[in-house]
């Protein structure tokens, strides 16, 4: 007699029933997965926004000849992304989305734009020099 | 003589009738089944959509908008998810299926405008929408603000959400 390679009819039932439980919970995961990982690249991008104008407004605190070296990072969670600052706040713009932080009205050049694109994956000088009537401006240089 | 593999008669019947019960029941099963992943993508929806407001990071279109119609939404507010609902509505003979209405249940301290909260709420019932669709891979059925969505056996539609 075979004694071996054979399964209870209990254990093939159990088998089942466990098998049709995690295929219905399979599509639920698969969402929930990919909604945590969309709201975790909008919370990248966000802290990413943030950084930057704490940056700035740091920088403009500290003074004529205070400056701060910021590296961009490449991708946002594997999405290209660009920043642009102008005086009124910093935009970021990934996939198809914008998002906004504003920041205290203060002057911010390049050298001749007053708007300024930030590319991925480079590095940045943001300094605070003096301007004339002793106004402070922001100037960020591509190192 | 075989000794393995016997059972008794009585195991052997009720082991046909839970089969047979569970055959039958299979209908209610996969009804249930599906509700559940309709309630489970709302909620996701809800989760997505809440953290892009709550966030304020829109698509373009609708941050161009808002910058023009509804500056409060481009800084961001706190928004609390509380329940979501579904209410049955009978059934849809033009689309063939049993209908449905989602109601989120929502809370929000920042926002007082009822246009801003409007706007807020139609974003959530977006991705609450979208979601569903996602799940039951029916993005190709609907228009693009996934109003309606569907899924196998349902015709989903949202109520504006409700602020308490």
């Amino acid at each position: 007699m075979d004694k071996n390679g054979w399964v209870t009819v209990d254990f093939m039932v159990a088998f089942m029933i466990i098998l049709l439980t995690i295929t219905s919970i399979i599509a639920i995961i698969s969402d929930r997965v990919e909604t945590v990982n969309s709201v975790q690249e909008i919370v990248e991008a966000k802290i990413l926004e943030e950084n930057i104008v704490g940056i700035i407004e740091a920088v403009y605190s500290g003074g004529p000849g205070c400056s701060y070296i910021l590296k961009m990072p490449s991708k946002i969670r594997n999405k290209s992304y660009s920043i642009t600052i102008n005086s009124s706040g910093v935009y970021i713009f990934f996939g198809n989305n914008i998002g906004t932080e504003f920041i205290n009205p203060i002057r911010i050049t390049e050298g001749k734009h007053s708007n300024i694109l930030l590319e991925p994956d480079k590095t940045y000088n943001i300094s605070n020099t003096k301007f004339r009537d002793n106004n402070n401006e922001i100037i960020v240089k591509k190192i | 003589m075989d000794f393995h593999g016997q059972y008794v008669l009585e195991y052997i019947l009720i082991l046909g009738f839970s089969i047979l019960v569970s055959l039958s029941s299979l209908t209610l099963v996969y009804d249930i089944n599906e509700l559940n992943t309709i309630m489970a993508s709302a909620r996701s929806g809800v989760l997505l959509g809440s953290a892009m407001d709550g966030l304020a990071i829109y698509p373009h279109e609708k941050f161009d908008n808002y910058i023009k119609k509804h500056p409060r939404l481009i800084t961001g507010s706190k928004i609390y998810f509380i329940r979501v609902i579904y209410e049955k509505d009978g059934y849809d003979p033009i689309y063939k299926k049993k209908k449905i209405k989602l109601k989120i249940y929502a809370s929000i301290k920042s926002v007082y405008n009822v246009a801003d909260r409007e706007c807020i709420g139609d974003r959530i019932n977006y991705y609450v929408r979208r979601s569903i669709c996602k799940s039951f891979n029916t993005e190709n059925l609907t228009n693009t603000y996934y109003n309606p969505a569907f899924s196998d056996n349902y015709f989903i539609t949202t109520y504006d959400v409700v602020w308490v």
